[in-house]
């Protein structure tokens, strides 16, 4: 790696290097203006085609940022749709959050029900009800789509842009990248700080010396590459992709090296030499020593790709200052206990290591509310931090 | 001590068969309240039949292990689990935020 190129991502994307407001992630009206701007105009997404396998499965979220509870399920042409959940009777709120599956969705206050297209298919005592029409009575509909399994929704009345179209250059970067692996984790979290400060602490590298040193600075970095710089950045519009140094000398302790053995295909840390069989987006710059990308589709969707295994992230602000963070591992099928009991090892210590990601979020936030100092010093590396932020108030700016 | 019993194969590994835990959500739990004395001795116990247990295990597609063998699955994984303490953090758990605040689903 040669070190010498200091500025190699301001030489390429000219964003600048002035220190950087923090404003963005303290401030009340910011955060207003990011539900009216952002988060009510731009494509979400809620989970994957994994979540509504069948005709009449569902999964009902409630979505602070959108001041609303949505309901998404597979109708019976197998199409996707995204209801808001309220019924058009007394407009109580009709499922409960999580999974399941349906013929109908029933209100339990007067008994309306719902068809897995949104129509209003039963309701009693219609002849008491006063220039009644059925078919003003459907769930309020929101606009839903799907790109490579992931399900977005767009909440406004007519969304600016088609799925494909928001997506660009970004949602051309993955082939079939994504198919073919299961739902291995879940897990969520609350913490207390602006979910943009969540996003910039999970998409650069260069901590891992330091923030990592106990469980991932042997992996992605050493001699050659001492502050785990990125192999590559690519920005694509308000997307991003970051790629990953991966130390090709690593010496695993023992259990985390069997654990790679008796894998199909060697996981974590992801050496593996098999990149030209990857998409362009997955490990953009086809270093052999690569581990693993941090990717952002904008604007809260975080996939971490590598060979053979994905992590899929989801940032939901609940205020300005408190995210909550749903995260899930995919990996290949496992067919027998030795892939399972491989895939454990990333599982778990993935867990783990985000949880040391998480550990300066909450003083960062307390300290921005200080006003004692109220710019970032970003450097070279920290260009998708920058870019984060930048990327969030552009497209509230735009039309 | 739990009652999960194991493939006769493996029933010297039965005194720590409370290890034997089917959820993640579980093994993490236990870690985080279990001292580094047992732990050390769990992990002592599994590190050198864990090449013959992937090897027992793998006889079979997974849809098909019976009970005992899910439970010895389950230790495995366990092992999995409680490995970083002693590999890497010297300790029970890292550290590092969340423990307490994290909820696992699967």
């Amino acid at each position: 790696m040669d070190m010498k190129t200091d500025m190699r991502y301001e030489a390429r994307y000219g964003m600048g290097t002035d220190p950087l407001s923090t404003e963005d992630c303290i401030s009340p009206a910011y955060f207003a203006q990011e539900k009216e701007r952002l988060f009510k105009r731009a494509w979400l997404c809620v989970g994957r085609e994994d979540d509504v396998p069948e005709i009449g499965s569902y999964l009902v979220k409630d979505i602070a940022v959108l001041n609303t509870s949505i309901i998404v399920v597979r109708d019976k042409t197998n199409k996707i749709n995204a209801f808001h959940n309220i019924c058009t009777h007394r407009l109580n709120k009709i499922m409960q959050p999580g999974t399941g599956k349906a013929k109908a969705f029933t209100c339990q206050f007067h008994g309306w029900a719902f068809g897995l297209d949104g129509k209003l298919i039963h309701l009693s005592n219609e002849n008491l009800f006063a220039n009644f029409s059925h078919e003003k009575s459907g769930l309020p509909k929101i606009h839903a789509d799907v790109w490579k399994g992931f399900i977005f929704i767009n909440v406004a009345a007519q969304p600016k842009q088609t799925l494909q179209e928001f997506l660009g250059e970004m949602g051309k970067q993955y082939d079939n990248y994504f198919e073919g692996m299961e739902l291995r984790g879940k897990w969520h979290i609350e913490v207390e700080c602006n979910w943009k400060l969540f996003l910039d602490a999970n998409t650069e590298a260069y901590h891992a010396p330091t923030l990592h040193a106990k469980s991932l600075a042997g992996p992605i970095a050493d001699a050659e590459n001492p502050d785990c710089r990125f192999n590559d950045v690519r920005l694509f519009g308000k997307s991003r992709i970051g790629s990953v140094y991966a130390n090709p000398n690593y010496k695993p302790p023992l259990i985390e090296g069997k654990t790679a053995l008796y894998a199909k295909t060697p996981l974590y840390p992801a050496t593996s030499a098999v990149t030209d069989k990857l998409p362009a987006g997955v490990n953009p710059s086809k270093s052999p020593m690569w581990a693993f990308d941090v990717s952002v589709i904008f604007p809260n969707l975080q996939v971490a790709t590598a060979n053979g295994w994905y992590l899929m992230f989801l940032y939901w602000p609940l205020s300005e200052s408190r995210t909550l963070m749903e995260v899930r591992n995919y990996m290949y099928k496992a067919e027998t206990a030795g892939d399972l009991i491989s895939q454990e090892f990333p599982a778990v210590h993935q867990r783990d290591v985000l949880r040391e990601d998480m550990s300066t979020l909450e003083g960062t936030q307390q300290m921005l509310y200080s006003g004692v100092l109220k710019e970032m010093n970003l450097c070279d590396e920290e260009i998708t931090v920058r870019h984060n932020h930048v990327s969030v108030a552009q497209f509230m700016a735009e039309d | 001590m739990s009652t999960a019993t194991l493939p006769a194969e493996f029933r010297d590994l039965e005194y720590f068969s409370e290890w034997a835990l089917a959820q993640r959500k579980d093994r993490f739990k236990k870690r985080l309240n279990t001292s580094m004395e047992q732990i050390t001795a769990f992990y002592n116990a599994m590190v050198p039949r864990i090449d013959a247990i992937v090897k027992y295990l793998n006889q079979k597609p997974l849809k098909d292990l019976n009970t005992a063998e899910k439970s010895l699955l389950s230790m495995a994984l366990s092992l999995i689990e409680v490995s970083r303490c002693i590999e890497r953090w010297n300790a029970p758990d890292s550290g590092a935020f969340g423990a307490d605040k994290l909820v696992i689903e699967l």
